[in-house]
């Protein structure tokens, strides 16, 4: 994704939205700390390139699910595949959306501009490319919900690739006084999720139920 | 969906479904066949799908190759409605995304329950498909640990450490035995593997042997660059099997490889006798 090069009108919702390449041109005095996300950075670039060259030409799986491994006292929920979980102590403020894998294209702009009020622009940070924990690519991007000059929102979106498809995992922070507070963990938590198999059969073996072998 | 009957029991066809009622009527037994139910599931979801979440499996599933020469399997379990206990026998005949679905249903202490898990497994086996030779999902075990990723009839066993760990176990979808050998196989998979550059130049070493369910398996690795490949080649004839593992030289994965080899189950054989070849027009 380019920072600057998303079209307005990709934005439903939003009567005006301005997307703005942010980072150090960043605009708005934003009451959130921009500091304290700094997770993300990584310094992990040279990590990003696909184990094994044929990775690539594979259309990526549907059965696999992200699974974020949420500490204990955050409130997860599951509704039409999307699990949402609201951190402790913030009355729902700062949640994680965790999507199911879809197609890459489209991914990276559904996920930024979902739910975006009207009349907001949304302001992206330079995307980083990271690892998971796990060793999984990941992009990560920074965006600013802005509305009337002001900071209404942070998000972070977290794209895992697994193949030719993608994750999403959105991040958001309502209410400044909560994310400040949970914004230094967050990374920690999003980038220990791991690829789990989907509730789906993988083999023949579980469809005929002869998990223990198939004699 | 294949004639479905049984001698002296009633027969209705209801919506997208065979009845058959047994002689003494529900009370000895009433099963139901369905055709072409998709998705596939896990056994264990399709029991809870047919017989309740809250089910006891008298014993672990048995697999059964139909006259037709397709994998079923068939369990029994015991479910619970209330204070009633029945006695569910489940039987799925797999087929290319879709299976038929054999489900027999009788008070768990009625006399005839031996008399209806025979019949059921007798309808499994009589099920015909009509899906002839073709390629098709290969049975085998699941390496344990790994995790698993269906790519249409292949599918791809991440190593628990994936992606750091890049070991990847690709079972290949069997192929039909026509104008292709296991050497062709062997030599195409081969040849693919070496176009990666980490194994440009690599050098193969080839080894035969027999597996315990009797394929006999042509063996190539190479290693070059820190990376390894093995590929698996067999045939019985009929059909053509393939496995292929990509992993760091030295890996000790090797051994899972060797094993998901081993596990492999022949596509089953047809079995003479059919006589059912008009079958399909007669629900």
């Amino acid at each position: 994704m380019s920072p600057g090069s998303r079209p307005s009108e990709a934005s439903p919702g939003a009567s005006a939205p301005v997307a703005t390449a942010t980072g150090a041109g960043r605009t708005g005095a934003a009451p959130m700390d921009p500091g304290a996300f700094t997770g993300w950075a990584g310094a992990a670039h040279d990590r990003v390139a696909q184990p094994w060259s044929s990775w690539s030409r594979r259309r990526g799986p549907r059965l696999m699910t992200l699974r974020v491994p949420f500490p204990d006292g955050w409130t997860v929920t599951t509704r039409d595949r999307v699990v949402r979980a609201a951190a402790p102590g913030t009355d729902g403020a700062v949640t994680v959306e965790v999507a199911p894998l879809r197609a890459a294209a489209g991914a990276v702009e559904d996920t930024l501009e979902a739910e975006l009020p009207i009349g907001a622009a949304l302001h992206l940070a330079r995307p980083l490319a990271v690892r998971s924990a796990r060793g999984w690519p990941v992009e990560v991007i920074r965006a600013s919900v802005v509305r009337g000059g002001a900071v209404v929102e942070e998000r972070i979106g977290a794209f895992f690739r697994f193949g030719d498809a993608i994750a999403p995992v959105l991040v958001r922070g309502r209410d400044p006084g909560a994310w400040n507070r949970v914004v230094g963990s967050l990374d920690a938590i999003v980038l220990a999720a791991d690829f789990v198999e989907g509730a789906g059969p993988a083999c023949l073996a579980d469809v005929l139920g002869l998990d223990g072998g198939a004699a | 969906m294949s004639a479905v009957a049984i001698p002296g029991w009633a027969r209705a066809v209801r919506d997208d479904a065979v009845e058959l009622v047994a002689p003494e009527g529900p009370a000895g037994g009433v099963i139901t066949v369905r055709a072409r139910v998709r998705p596939l599931l896990r056994l264990d979801e399709l029991v809870a799908r047919w017989a309740g979440p809250d089910v006891e499996m008298l014993a672990p599933p048995a697999r059964v190759d139909t006259d037709e020469g397709e994998h079923g399997a068939v369990v029994a379990v015991i479910a619970r409605r209330g204070d009633a206990r029945l006695r569910v026998e489940l039987g799925i005949v797999v087929g290319d995304g879709s299976y038929d679905v054999v489900v027999g249903v009788v008070a768990a202490d009625a006399p005839h329950a031996a008399r209806l898990a025979a019949e059921v497994r007798r309808l499994v086996e009589r099920v015909r498909l009509g899906l002839g030779v073709r390629r098709r999902l290969v049975l085998h075990d699941r390496p344990a640990g790994w995790r698993g990723c269906p790519r249409g009839l292949e599918t791809d066993w991440l190593a628990p450490g994936f992606p750091d760990d890049p070991a990847r176990l690709t079972v290949f979808p069997a192929v039909p035995a026509v104008g292709v050998t296991a050497v062709d196989a062997a030599t195409r998979l081969a040849a693919e593997a070496a176009a990666a550059p980490a194994l440009a130049g690599a050098e193969w070493i080839d080894e035969i042997r027999t597996t315990p369910r009797g394929l006999r398996v042509m063996i190539r690795s190479a290693a070059a660059g820190g990376r390894a490949v093995d590929l698996a080649v067999a045939s019985d004839g009929r059909y053509v099997y393939a496995v292929r593992l990509e992993r760091r030289a030295g890996d000790p994965c090797r051994r899972i490889f060797d094993a998901t080899v081993d596990s492999l189950v022949p596509v089953p054989v047809e079995r003479a006798e059919i006589d059912e070849g008009l079958a399909h027009w007669a629900m």
